[in-house]
């Protein structure tokens, strides 16, 4: 489902023609990098000494570049890079390569501002501070216009991938979360228990109502407790929600019983006026289980024995 | 079926023309047969409104009226939660997992109305 969403909403950047087209990179601009690669890529050690001194600076340094290792790798990546974009050929595997940096950026949690800021400063190195004025007015030019094409591509490319990964993040986690939210457990032959905990809304009791059913269909459970000793607020709305619930469950052939009610929500669905019509409700699970085992015919050991 | 109880089952999607006709045949063949049960298998109805539902229950009045008891099943969840959302009122109807338990929840009910004496047979609308 995530992946739908995101190939709907995100840009058209899947092919490295696409990705061209999007920032308007032509030939002539990538020949007019060529032609600044060669003033500067003799010089990319020096590029990549001065990038380290200005990110040093940053707060975030010490966090995302923890060991002496770390660094060395990350700047021979950063090399090999710039040295690529230099090259001024845009095909399919160096689109799938941002892609990959993208996914890296995702999975350390880099913020976006740090990458951005970052690959401003490079543009400025390469068009500034390392050029040596050997080129032709027009040709450089023409060369800062395409470093500034390519770097707002690969920018847009790696910020693609890694909205789409932090995006599945979320949608995974908020299905982790509905499962949690609805654990409809067998717990016995043909008993089936939910135990709810913290708040109901119509949402929520949409997800109770559906995972109940689904559940009792595949197990053929003649019995569905459902405890509500954990939910903070019995109002109203909850209540109806509740009995929609055992209304349904008893259309499948499944009797319900509403256990964990408490003085307070005795009280509370006594002074609202709630009629649970003939549902059984016991104040705790013990009494429910009780009776749930008996009605499947199973001997329930007394409590206290 | 040779339980003195009427299996029904409707197997095609509901219309009011359906359900007419499903009902006279029903409640003829009840008085025929002299069932005391009816079961209303409804598993192969995937989807049903508000309508076909009380129809559906007033069908079941009638049965009730004749002195059988009915017990509908085989409802399914997307189904059920339909029903319960549009509020449908389901108080006083009686309803079973599968044509298993129906029998069971009839046997309860009535247990004249699952004693064999092969009087009785199903009714079926098949498309």
């Amino acid at each position: 489902m995530a992946d739908n969403s995101m190939s709907s909403h995100g840009t058209k950047m899947n092919t490295a023609e696409e990705a061209c087209s999007l920032f308007r990179l032509t030939d002539s601009d990538l020949a007019a990098l060529k032609r600044l690669g060669e003033r500067v890529v003799p010089k990319m050690d020096a590029f990549v000494e001065q990038f380290y001194v200005w990110l040093k600076t940053l707060p975030e340094y010490e966090v995302y570049f923890p060991d002496e290792a770390m660094v060395q790798h990350v700047k021979s990546l950063q090399r090999d890079y710039w040295v690529e974009v230099f090259e001024g050929v845009v095909d399919q595997s160096y689109v799938d390569r941002r892609a990959t940096v993208g996914e890296t950026h995702a999975r350390i949690g880099l913020p976006l501002g740090i990458y951005f800021s970052a690959m401003n400063y490079a543009v400025t190195l390469f068009s500034v501070d390392l050029y040596d004025g050997n080129l032709n007015a027009d040709d450089y030019a023409a060369a800062v216009i395409a470093l500034n094409k390519v770097a707002s591509m690969d920018t847009a490319l790696v910020v693609d991938t890694y909205a789409r990964i932090s995006n599945e993040a979320a949608a995974a986690q908020s299905k982790a979360i509905m499962e949690m939210s609805t654990p409809v457990t067998q717990i016995w032959e043909g008993i089936l228990l939910l135990p709810l905990v913290g708040l109901i809304d119509s949402k929520r009791a949409q997800d109770i109502m559906d995972a109940s059913l689904a559940k009792i269909a595949d197990t053929q459970a003649r019995i569905f407790i459902l405890d509500i000793s954990g939910v903070g607020v019995v109002d109203t709305a909850v209540a109806n929600y509740l009995i929609k619930v055992t209304k349904a469950t008893r259309l499948m052939g499944c009797q319900s019983t509403i256990s964990g009610v408490s003085p307070a929500i005795a009280q509370t669905m006594t002074e609202l006026g709630i009629d649970v019509g003939n549902v059984r409700t016991t104040a705790n699970m013990r009494d429910a289980l009780s009776l749930a085992l008996q009605a499947q015919g199973v001997a329930a050991p007394r409590v206290g024995d | 079926m040779s339980n003195n109880c009427l299996v029904a089952s409707i197997q095609i999607d509901l219309t009011s023309d359906v359900l007419e006709q499903f009902r006279n045949d029903l409640l003829t063949e009840l008085q025929a047969r002299q069932a005391r049960g009816v079961i209303l298998d409804l598993s192969g109805v995937e989807v049903m409104d508000l309508t076909d539902f009380e129809n559906i229950r007033s069908t079941i009045s009638m049965a009730q009226l004749m002195g059988a008891s009915a017990v509908v099943c085989g409802l399914r969840p997307g189904l059920v939660a339909s029903l319960i959302l549009l509020g449908a009122d389901t108080e006083e109807l009686l309803a079973a997992r599968d044509l298993d338990t129906a029998f069971e929840v009839l046997h309860a009910r009535a247990p004249g109305a699952t004693e064999r004496n092969g009087g009785s047979l199903a009714s079926d609308h098949h498309p």
